[in-house]
């Protein structure tokens, strides 16, 4: 049994009784007689399925048993589209763990350029099938207060005070498991009075959480203040670690959390729960990011402009590992850099590929038995996004054959709502904007995209919702919630063509 | 009314005191009228408007009444004729019109005559408009004919309305449109399968002589068609006279005729059979229908029983969002329950939801999509939401429909206030542009 339990790569998937799955299982379990009940419970941009079967051998029976295959889909694979469009994510392909200030977020950027590149790459070619997952040492309130300043995407989950609080979705509800863990060995009042014994400086109220106090020390004391104050800790009966960052933080946190520890868990949770991603990769810059890249298993990326206490790490740890890139470019756009580098998915956004060379088209599945696999109603919403906004600011050539690339995707009798509360036909509307060719050269716009969601309605008609919010220099950002219809087409950019699309402002 | 085939009916239709009763300000029948169009026949039929209104005055009429879209709208007593939501001039009709017509001829007669003009409004290319006391009307009007048959100028004359005297083409007029226009549909192959005309008084007339129409004369006519019914000398078995004011004397003539189906839902529901065919047409129904349950469960015309709110709660599919216009997401079929103490909170108060400008499409077997217009209509004003929606089959739902998603987002100065809590709010909202807007220029 324990063979059976590597991970085969395997070329076909169900119809069952054809399936070489099928065969080579039972070329494996021949000496024993089994039946076998396939339940194909999810499947994403690479298939896993989750067999269930009873078998007996020589008269003994066993327990049922559980096997998950990793598939990768080759040329000749040919599912049943239905079943690639499941829309639930259910095991996803990446987990995006990554820092925010300056990891994600490049403060010596006003222009947000490389945020903003991997905001398109990760709404066009990951959103459908990926995790996005912010892990920080900022508070709750000072994380809120950044994405006022930032155009930040909205993670799955966000890793707060450095690794104390694990919060889901949109409402930041927390982890209640991690809550329970963190309570062991901790007294936050205890940590709190040993603090004000040695007359350490603590920091602003916001950051002080149930399960973290942060304080801030001189470089030069800071390792007589580490020792004494974990010495104290430890004869009043508590479980802690601290850690010393940026020269200046001084975290005390309970034993079991840190960056690390918390995404340690997470993965562990969520293979106990059948979901833990194919891959993961974690994004850092500075100190309390080591413990990311040593978690077991994840790729991860030191970003360009990292402090050089990550990049001693680096030298001495990371130098020869196949799975870490130390990037060139800085903050997001070295997390672009490395997705590319180590080969974890698509790294060429719209963003990268519309510019003033003309359109690249997006790597193409092969031809032979192409898959419509989810995510092509996305990526062709954030590519006419993309493409719009860069006519508008004179960033793609002025030519008709690539406008072409918006007109010929819009069906006939197809409309539009927009924001401000005018229908209109889509392609007329479309067509007016082609003499609007770099109308916004001065004052460029700036839209990103999140929350983007694709379901299949029917066969080959697709739902696509979004959240777009659009910023120009000296103005506030506005955000829209779009709903988009789109149908299948051959012989478009992604298969796919605009039904109806409807805006509404955001309430602000 | 998108579609291009022939429609099964026109209705061709005066607007003051024929499909707008102007005494009744809840508008009963003018709801139920438009309430019975929007369901059971946008989808193939074709709705024409032929007002004496000028377009600033029809503009006006439809902000201050819920007056559905038409396909077609015939202004200046059948002077302008334009095509559709865009309101398309039909530049052949204009052409015609030109034909030996000299306004400004006409306008010296008037002002040699002391004539009172209209205001400007409603002097247009091809009316020219005076107030004229009925006192001295048959004077005026003898005195002009004589003018213009002297200087021989192509013009015709039509008072109405006891002081409206306008003077037109004579190849103008409102029959004269109507004929023109069901020539232009003949020509294209979309006759109409039955054509009603309505109306009230003596600019009406004219809709009545022009062949193969039935026509309703509503119950509050004018003396002025009334008088002209009796003279009128040729067949007029095509005609009806009908008792009710108004619409509802439109809906009656309808009944009269036979013209299928004639009952509005805000008169009764219609009870769909879950497992019979599902089409544009009887989802077009079960929107209106549906909206229409929101107005009555909110001014307590329904009861409020388990039974009621269930129809509401249980067309909501588990996990369908609204995208609400004035900003925010929400899942109707986990808040639905807030609309249960909501009952009769707008009862005996002047509050009206109506539906316009439906379209479905059909997606696939189990999906539909519906794009209307959502209007409201309270003691705090007009806001109408464009709305995009979704729906899906499903055999235990009622009417077998579930509603999947709504999208609504304001009208451009139709904007209503934030969420509904209570009876009466006034806080108008205003649109909220981000930078491409301005850059469009829409």
């Amino acid at each position: 049994m324990a063979s059976l339990q590597a991970c085969i790569a395997v070329a076909r998937a169900p119809p069952l009784s054809h399936s070489p799955c099928l065969a080579l299982l039972a070329r494996a379990l021949r000496p024993i007689r089994c039946t076998l009940r396939p339940q194909v419970r999810f499947l994403s941009g690479d298939m896993a399925m989750d067999w269930s079967f009873n078998w007996t051998a020589q008269g003994v029976s066993f327990r049922r048993g559980e096997m998950r295959f990793r598939v990768s889909l080759k040329e000749e694979a040919s599912v049943d589209a239905k079943d690639q469009r499941v829309g639930a994510k259910a095991i996803p392909k990446l987990m995006l763990v990554s820092d925010l200030d300056n990891t994600m977020v490049d403060h010596l950027d006003k222009s947000h350029t490389g945020l903003l590149r991997f905001n398109n790459l990760w709404a066009a070619e990951y959103a459908h099938n990926s995790l996005l997952v912010f892990s920080t040492g900022r508070s709750l309130e000072k994380y809120t207060q950044l994405r006022t300043q930032f155009p930040l995407l909205t993670p799955a989950l966000c890793i707060f005070s450095v690794g104390t609080e694990i919060c889901y979705g949109a409402n930041m509800e927390p982890d209640q498991d991690w809550v329970n863990y963190l309570n062991e060995g901790w007294n936050q009042a205890v940590v709190l009075e040993e603090v004000k014994r040695l007359n350490l400086r603590l920091q602003d109220d916001s950051e002080i959480r149930p399960h973290k106090v942060s304080c801030q020390i001189d470089k030069k004391d800071a390792t007589e203040i580490i020792d004494t104050l974990s010495k104290r800790l430890k004869d009043r009966g508590l479980n802690v670690k601290l850690i010393f960052s940026h020269g200046i933080d001084l975290d005390v946190l309970p034993k079991g959390a840190g960056k690390g520890e918390a995404l340690a868990f997470l993965l562990q949770k969520m293979r106990r729960e059948g979901s833990a991603p194919q891959e993961t990769l974690v994004c850092g810059d500075s100190g309390n990011d080591i413990e990311l890249f040593e978690v077991e298993g994840v790729n991860g990326v030191i970003v360009g402009g990292a402090m050089e206490e990550l990049r001693q790490w680096y030298d001495i740890n990371g130098k020869h590992s196949s799975r870490l890139h130390l990037a060139k470019e800085r903050c997001a756009s070295g997390i672009v850099e490395a997705i590319g580098e180590l080969s974890l998915g698509p790294h060429l956004s719209p963003f990268d590929r519309m510019n003033s060379n003309g359109i690249q088209p997006a790597v193409k599945a092969s031809e032979k038995g192409q898959l419509t696999p989810s995510g092509v109603a996305q990526r062709e919403v954030v590519e006419f996004n993309t493409f719009f906004t860069k006519w508008m600011n004179g960033e793609v050539p002025n030519n008709p054959e690539s406008f072409q690339r918006l007109t010929s995707v819009i069906a006939s009798g197809s409309t539009m709502v927009y924001p401000w509360g005018v229908e209109q036909s889509l392609l007329q509307s479309v067509t007016s904007a082609q003499s609007k060719h770099g109308l916004t050269k001065d004052k460029k716009i700036r839209v990103w995209i999140d929350c983007i969601q694709e379901q299949e309605l029917a066969n080959g008609v697709l739902m696509v919702t979004w959240h777009s919010w659009q910023m120009s220099e000296g103005t506030e950002r506005k955000g829209y919630f779009a709903t988009a219809i789109l149908r299948e087409k051959e012989g478009t950019p992604n298969g796919v063509e605009w039904l109806r699309v409807h805006e509404t402002p955001r309430k602000s | 009314m998108v579609f291009s085939g022939a429609p099964r009916l026109m209705v061709v239709s005066d607007l003051d005191n024929t499909m707008v009763d102007h005494k009744d300000d809840s508008y009963t029948s003018l709801l139920r009228f438009g309430s019975l169009w929007q369901a059971d026949y946008e989808h193939d039929s074709l709705l024409v408007y032929s007002t004496g209104r000028s377009p600033a005055l029809y503009a006006e009429l439809r902000e201050e009444v819920p007056l559905i879209t038409p396909g077609i709208t015939i202004m200046s007593v059948g002077t302008e004729i334009r095509y559709g939501d865009t309101m398309e001039p039909d530049h052949g009709w204009e052409e015609e019109l030109n034909q030996g017509w000299d306004r400004e001829a006409i306008v010296e007669e008037g002002k040699k005559l002391n004539l009172k003009f209209q205001v400007d409004s409603e002097q247009r290319p091809h009316k020219v408009s005076f107030y004229v006391d009925k006192a001295q009307a048959d004077e005026v009007i003898k005195t002009l004919i004589e003018r213009f048959k002297e200087r021989q100028l192509n013009a015709k004359i039509i008072y109405s309305g006891g002081v409206d005297l306008d003077v037109l083409p004579t190849g103008a007029g409102k029959g004269q449109a109507l004929e023109y226009l069901m020539k232009k549909l003949k020509a294209e192959g979309r006759a109409p399968g039955h054509t009603l005309v309505c109306g009230d008084s003596g600019n009406d007339a004219e809709l009545f002589a022009v062949s193969d129409v039935y026509g309703v004369i509503v119950g509050n006519a004018m003396e002025e068609l009334l008088k002209w019914h009796s003279e009128y000398q040729g067949d007029k078995t095509h005609i009806y006279l009908a008792k009710e004011r108004c619409a509802a004397g439109i809906l009656e003539a309808m009944q009269h005729f036979d013209l299928q189906p004639n009952v509005s839902p805000r008169l009764k529901f219609q009870a769909y059979d879950a497992a019979s065919e599902l089409s544009v047409s009887t989802v077009a129904h079960m929107v209106v229908e549906y909206l229409l349950l929101m107005e009555q469960w909110l001014k307590a015309v329904v009861e409020n029983t388990d039974a009621v709110f269930n129809r509401l709660k249980a067309s909501l599919a588990p996990d369908a969002s609204y995208v609400h216009a004035y900003g925010i997401i929400t899942n109707p079929h986990e808040e639905i329950d807030t609309m249960r103490e909501l009952h009769g909170v707008k009862k005996n108060k002047p509050f009206f939801i109506w539906v316009d400008r439906i379209r479905i499409e059909q997606l696939s077997d189990t999906m539909y999509l519906a794009r209307f217009d959502k209007w409201e209509k309270s003691s705090s004003g007009l806001s109408c939401a464009i709305t995009t929606a979704l729906l899906q089959t499903k055999s235990d739902a009622p009417n077998g429909l579930l509603w999947k998603l709504i999208h609504e987002t304001w009208l451009t100065g139709r904007e209503g206030s934030g969420a509904p809590k209570s009876a009466d709010s006034t806080t108008h909202v205003t649109g909220k542009e981000g930078p491409l807007k301005e850059v469009l220029k829409l």
